[in-house]
Formats: structure tokens, C-alpha cells, sequence
């Protein structure tokens, strides 16, 4: 577990990630969620709140500090 | 990694979500149809179920080990039928039933037997190894270097075959120094084949029983110049009057149709039939069904035959006859030795049978070395 943690921290050096593929968005390392529905995912991160807003948003991941959801994505925003 | 699959109604589950978020229940897989939110934790993580106090969540799907504890628990008599199936099947491809040894001689057969016991190739034990085989295959051969010349054991399903060549010591002939090739039959000279000696016949020469074929005595002007053993064959045409008795009429088995199933168990060589037959005079077709250990099972058709008599017409006779004297001679004639000639010389009608008197003119190898 020692080796896979090192490993981990090796390749996600970044403090967060967002990324928005064809039908899909995964954010890591996000703080809280705000809001969960099928319009809209609004998550908090360390330094600013993210909202997404699109069509038929399904969970397909949701862990401690980690989201994978498919759906359309439509309009995002970054608040600080 | 242990998982559970639980679902809750699909209106529930945005609530569901940020519940399961807020109490750290988390989510690894989900999926949803028309009516029902699929969604994938972790097995340890039950507990905090109640904690999201959704009681309407149902457990529908479970993987890792409790899944097999469940499975294991479903199929028990199976897996246990199985796995004593498979150590039956494992022991009895390794274990030896029958130990036979094929040879004609009684005696070789006894004394190979009591030297593979003593190596431990006998009925009811385990197989040996390729190289155990052959180590007690030399050692055997070392044993006796004098009564046998080759051995071979050979692994067939659960027995062996033992194969065994008998060495034979021939003693070396008296080596004749002079001999002669005489006629040992009436005839006519018809081939010459000598490599010792001088004939003193030559082709279509007619000779008599005890004539001098080759002579071991090499003369020089009136004068013996050396003897040797004359060495050599002399073919002749030889004839023979031979009488072949036909009966009229042959016995013939004829199958009625009536059929009767039984049984056949043989052990040690006996066979023992399960069921009395009763039908009188039968033919038997078997079908092996399988083996176990010593005892053969096999399935058996008992068909009802009538014996009837049949007249042979006359051609067929003259085709026994013709048949009956063919194998006759075939069974006097050597290499290279046929029939040259054979004719009809006489046909008796007898009250049951047809005698026919043939005239056979055959080539035969008439010379034999006698020593002087």
C-alpha cells in the first residue's frame, strides 16, 4: 500500500482535476457537493465552487473526494 | 475486495446520494433502470446504511467472497459429489488392475511374473513412474541374461502389458563336410539352384526317389579332385492323384428374428451370462459396455437361428471340390512351390456324397542333403 500511495502521489501531483469528456465528467479531489440532480452538479474545492449544469446527470462514481457522472454537459462555472 | 449491490426507487435517489455522501457511505459503481437506482459499496460499509437510515434499500447483489460462501452453500452436494468424483477418477487412473504377460511359453510367463512381483508390478498397487519402468525392465533383463532377449512394459489405461521375447541359444549345426542332394520324390526336373557340389541332373531329366541330384564329389578326368557338401535345390514337377469328398448337402443357420437381451459379466476369463436364454439354438453378437478392475460388462443380442439343410446344386459342388483340393495341397506347398497342372480325372455320385478324383501335377522342392 506504501508503494501505491507513492505511486499515486507521483502522478496526481496536481491539487485537483476536472475533466469533461463526450458524455462524461470526473472531478477529483472536490471538498463537498452543493447541489446533486440531473440538471445540475455544483461542487466546492479548495479555492473556488464549480457548477455544471446540463441533461440526465447519473452517478456513476461518488466517493470521499472523487465524482464520475455521465450526462450532457451544457454550462460550467467557476466561482470564487 | 468485497461489494454489495443494493437498489432503492429511482425518485430516491438524489436524496439517497447526498445522504450517502454526507455519512461517507460511498459509491462505486451504479447503474438505474425504469423503476430502480442500482449502486455498488463497499461490504464493510453496510453499517453506515442505517446511518443514511434508508430502510427501503434493498441488498440485491453481493461479489468477493460472501458471494462464494453463498454459492458454496447452494451447490454443496455437487461440489462435494465433484471433488470425490475427481479423487475417484484421480486414483483410478493410477492404480493397476490387471498385469498380463503375453507370451506362449508357461514357464517364461511364471518366472517373468514372480521377478515383476518381486519389482513390484503386480495387481492392485500404484503405477510406477516412465523411469521406474525402465529401470525394472533392465534390471529383469539382468537378471536372466539367459532366457530373455527383450522385454516390454506397456501402460494400458489401468493395466500393463507385459511383451517378452524368449533368447534361444541355437547350438551350432554339425557342419557337414560331404554330402549329396538327393531325390527324396519321383519326377521331372524342372529348376536347378546349387551353389556347392555338380549337378548331375539337368532340367527335364525324369529322376526316382533316392537318384543323385548333386553330387558333393568334384571329379577331374575319372579322378575325385575334392569333396564337399553339395548345397542346393532342385525343383520338380511331382504327381499326385488326390480324392476330395463333397457332401450333397450343407447345414445352414437361418435367423428367425426373435432377438433376447442379456447380460455378460467375464472375469478371469469366464463369462457368465445374467439371464438363462431360452431360445434352443442361437447365434451371439456382444457389445462391451466397460471395464471395472478385473471384470468386463458387456451387452449381449441372442439371435434364434434355425439349422436347416440345403442341396448344394452342381455347380456348387464342383466349386467345394475345386475349393477343398486348393486348400489341401496349399497346405503341403512351400515357398515357391504351386500347382502347375490339375484336372478332373474321375466323378463318383455317392448316396451322400460327391467324390471326385483329381490328377494334380505340382512343382515341388525335391532334393535333400544326405551326408556319405
Amino acid at each position: 500500500m506504501h508503494l501505491y500511495k507513492n505511486i499515486k502521489s507521483f502522478l496526481m501531483d496536481q491539487e485537483y482535476f476536472i475533466d469533461i469528456y463526450d458524455k462524461y465528467l470526473h472531478v477529483y479531489e472536490f471538498i463537498d457537493i452543493l447541489v446533486l440532480n440531473e440538471e445540475e452538479i455544483s461542487l466546492q474545492l479548495e479555492k473556488f465552487k464549480l457548477i455544471v449544469k446540463g441533461s440526465d446527470f447519473r452517478i456513476l462514481k461518488l466517493t470521499k473526494n472523487e465524482i464520475l457522472a455521465s450526462g450532457k454537459v451544457l454550462e460550467m462555472r467557476f466561482i470564487s | 475486495m468485497n461489494y454489495l449491490w443494493l437498489k432503492v426507487k429511482l425518485s430516491e435517489k438524489n436524496r439517497l446520494l447526498l445522504k450517502c455522501y454526507k455519512n461517507k457511505l460511498f459509491i462505486y459503481d451504479s447503474n438505474e433502470d425504469q423503476k430502480y437506482f442500482y449502486f455498488k459499496i463497499k461490504s464493510e460499509d453496510q453499517k453506515l446504511l442505517k446511518k443514511v437510515s434508508y430502510s427501503k434499500v434493498k441488498v440485491v447483489d453481493e461479489t468477493g467472497i460472501p458471494k462464494i460462501k453463498k454459492y458454496f452453500k447452494k451447490y454443496f452436494i455437487f461440489i462435494v459429489s465433484l471433488i470425490i468424483g475427481l479423487i475417484i477418477f484421480v486414483l483410478l487412473t493410477h492404480v493397476i488392475v490387471n498385469v498380463s504377460i503375453v507370451h506362449s511359453n508357461k514357464e517364461i510367463r511364471d518366472l517373468l511374473s514372480v521377478a515383476l512381483e518381486k519389482k513390484g508390478i503386480k495387481k492392485n498397487t500404484w503405477k510406477k513412474s516412465f523411469k521406474e519402468i525402465e529401470e525394472i525392465k533392465e534390471s529383469i533383463l539382468n537378471e536372466y541374461p539367459t532366457k530373455l532377449e527383450w522385454l516390454e512394459i506397456e501402460v494400458k489405461g489401468m493395466n500393463y502389458i507385459v511383451r517378452v521375447e524368449e533368447r534361444k541359444i541355437h547350438e551350432k549345426e554339425s557342419v557337414k563336410t560331404s554330402c549329396n542332394i538327393v531325390a527324396i520324390k519321383d519326377g521331372l526336373v524342372k529348376k536347378l539352384i546349387y551353389s556347392k557340389g555338380e549337378a548331375l541332373v539337368k532340367t527335364n531329366d525324369y529322376v526316382k526317389k533316392g537318384d543323385i541330384l548333386i553330387s558333393g564329389t568334384l571329379m577331374k578326368d575319372e579322378e575325385v579332385k575334392s569333396v564337399v557338401c553339395a548345397t542346393g535345390k532342385v525343383y520338380a514337377e511331382v504327381w499326385y492323384k488326390a480324392t476330395i469328398k463333397v457332401p450333397l448337402v450343407r447345414e445352414e443357420n437361418i435367423l428367425t428374428g426373435k432377438v433376447r437381451y442379456n447380460l455378460k459379466v467375464k472375469n478371469n476369463n469366464y463369462d457368465n451370462l445374467i439371464f438363462r436364454c431360452s431360445l434352443k439354438d442361437y447365434n451371439i453378437e456382444t457389445y462391451p459396455l466397460f471395464k471395472l478392475f478385473n471384470t468386463s460388462f458387456s451387452f449381449v443380442k441372442e439371435k434364434e437361428i434355425i439349422k436347416k439343410e440345403i442341396a448344394y446344386t452342381d455347380e456348387e459342388l464342383n466349386n467345394e471340390a475345386e475349393r477343398l483340393v486348393n486348400e489341401k495341397v496349399s497346405q503341403i506347398l512351400s515357398d515357391n512351390e504351386y500347382i502347375i497342372n490339375k484336372k478332373v480325372l474321375q466323378t463318383n455320385k455317392l448316396e451322400n456324397s460327391l467324390e471326385v478324383v483329381y490328377f494334380l501335377a505340382l512343382l515341388e522342392q525335391i532334393g535333400e542333403q544326405q551326408s556319405f
